[in-house]
């Protein structure tokens, strides 16, 4: 994406072709973080047909998504979420809005600093956290994260384009890498339950008998079940689609049909490196059922060897870095006097702390479900605005065309779905996996009523 | 020059998908394995830098 065209449609002559964002939803769906996410289903006790089923039915929900939701507004209005945020939100919601998002992206830039520490354990051998721990547990491990945190947040702030070049070389390379991690738990499953697998109905039995079988999950975790996976795959990245941040990449495509370019990252990251990583923790609990601790540095070494290793250190730093570079331009917005390498540097160390806390990473499945609900309210309202707004007969981008810096009616659609969402999990026992589906309606016809309450209020 | 670049990172990047397949097919052990995934993947990075992302391609 060469020009930025922030407060601008999309010319023409700077859209993309298809190929540009199969390349690029394949190499951002691959990351770090997926090596902790697969371990995760197999610690919440998921079976085969649930994770298998459930992320075949969760990914497409995803990627409709995309095609549906994201990109036939991004390639009509053609501009940044941010700047149809402002449209409609004014400045100061949109202020409040990206300090949620740099807030999560540094979370999440942390878990993937935890991913890549995970990989110098296997060199320095320092006791590493375990599936329950949230607090650093050794001196070693806190060196470790800091160093590696440090270094990424540096290189975020003055190579980030060094960074990006080294991400592209990675992409093609890494999924194979991915693919080997699930191959080799296999062979060495076959090997030591001693299966014959002569047919896929024997592969098949393998997979209910010893890969995912199911039953009570790990001390600590959450059960899961077919709806939590499909709920999983669907919303992981909700605040892309559904929250509608991939407007900012995909208002460059030339057809709004390019949002299927989703579907690269869905199933190479989403389907294949997830069953993959769950194949390397399922081995080691098999091997060890006392060995609990999901660390992908050393399930990577113990399958692939260097290689393994070298692509869980790549797959957590080229994830980690766009992440700390984009959470540094949210803050940056709110300080636009500071400059962007320093803001980029704070907000890597910040992700460098974060990351030292295992409780991130170890619970990522329900952090990346509460990302999602967080900013999915504001993807409901650029929808509405956009699709209904003539329909119900309230002003598209009104704050924009009244001048004021804050709309009420999209900032309490935020803040009241949010409280409901919150009031659901805490007092109705919907678990953050599924409390968004809901809540993107429940923003939608708030957004609705509160906006024709209270233009028809400021018209009289 | 850039011919032979690409060339070896066709192979580095078939080795990659192929050896773990032979291994699971049981043709060959997993230290071998380890070491071919290792040499595949110096070869990918030293090779690939080469061509791919460089101004004129």
């Amino acid at each position: 994406m060469a020009e930025e065209f922030e407060r601008q449609p999309v010319p023409e002559r700077a859209l993309l072709g298809f190929k540009s964002f199969v390349g690029m939803y394949a190499g951002e769906h691959t990351a770090g973080t997926e090596l902790m996410i697969g371990p995760l289903f197999v610690a919440a006790g998921v079976s085969a047909f649930d994770v298998v089923t459930g992320l075949l039915v969760g990914n497409l929900l995803a990627v409709l998504s995309w095609v549906f939701l994201t990109a036939p507004i991004a390639t009509r209005a053609r501009l940044t979420l941010y700047y149809q945020l402002e449209k409609i939100c004014g400045r100061k919601l949109v202020v409040l809005y990206n300090l949620a998002n740099g807030v999560m992206f540094c979370f999440l830039a942390g878990s993937m600093v935890t991913v890549s520490a995970t990989a110098v354990g296997v060199w320095f051998n320092f006791p590493m956290p375990g599936l329950n721990d949230l607090l650093p547990n050794s001196a070693g491990w806190v060196i470790a994260v800091l160093v590696v945190g440090v270094l990424i947040a540096v290189v975020a702030a003055y190579g980030y384009k060094m960074v990006a070049h080294i991400a592209n070389i990675a992409a093609p390379w890494m999924t194979p890498v991915f693919l080997a991690f699930g191959l080799v738990a296999l062979k060495q499953f076959i090997d030591v339950t001693g299966t014959q697998v002569q047919s896929a109905g024997d592969l098949w039995r393998l997979a209910e008998t010893h890969l995912w079988k199911g039953g009570d999950p790990l001390p600590g975790q959450v059960k899961f079940t077919f709806w939590h996976v499909m709920f999983f795959a669907w919303f992981c990245n909700m605040a892309m689609h559904i929250g509608m941040s991939d407007l900012t990449v995909l208002r460059y495509a030339k057809r709004s049909w390019y949002g299927v370019a989703s579907a690269t990252g869905m199933y190479l990251g989403h389907f294949l490196a997830w069953l993959s990583a769950s194949l390397l923790y399922a081995l080691q609990l098999h091997q060890d059922p006392a060995n609990t601790a999901v660390l992908p540095g050393p399930l990577a070494y113990r399958a692939c060897g260097f290689a393994g290793l070298i692509c869980v250190i790549i797959a957590g730093w080229t994830t980690a870095n766009p992440t700390i570079y984009r959470a540094g331009m949210a803050f940056q917005a709110i300080m636009p006097n500071r400059s962007r390498y320093a803001v980029t540097l704070v907000t890597g160390l910040i992700a460098a702390l974060a990351g030292m806390f295992p409780a991130i990473a170890m619970k990522l499945l329900g952090f990346v479900a509460l990302y999602g609900m967080l900013l999915m309210p504001m993807g409901a309202v650029v929808f509405v605005d956009f699709w209904l707004s003539r329909k119900f007969g309230f002003q598209q981008h009104y704050a924009e065309k009244r001048g004021i810096s804050i709309n009420w009616a999209a900032g309490l659609t935020w803040f009241l779905t949010l409280g409901i969402c919150w009031a659901l999990v805490q007092f109705a026992g919907v678990q953050i996996f599924f409390v968004s589906l809901p809540g993107w309606f429940i923003a939608a016809i708030l957004y609705v009523a509160l906006s024709k309450a209270l233009q028809q209020q400021e018209a009289s | 020059m850039k011919a032979i670049a690409r060339l070896m990172s066709v192979v580095a990047l078939a080795a990659t998908v192929l050896i773990p397949m032979v291994y699971l097919a049981g043709g060959v052990e997993l230290p071998t394995m380890k070491t071919c995934l290792t040499i595949a993947t110096l070869l990918w990075f030293v090779a690939t830098p080469t061509w791919m992302g460089r101004s004129g391609e």
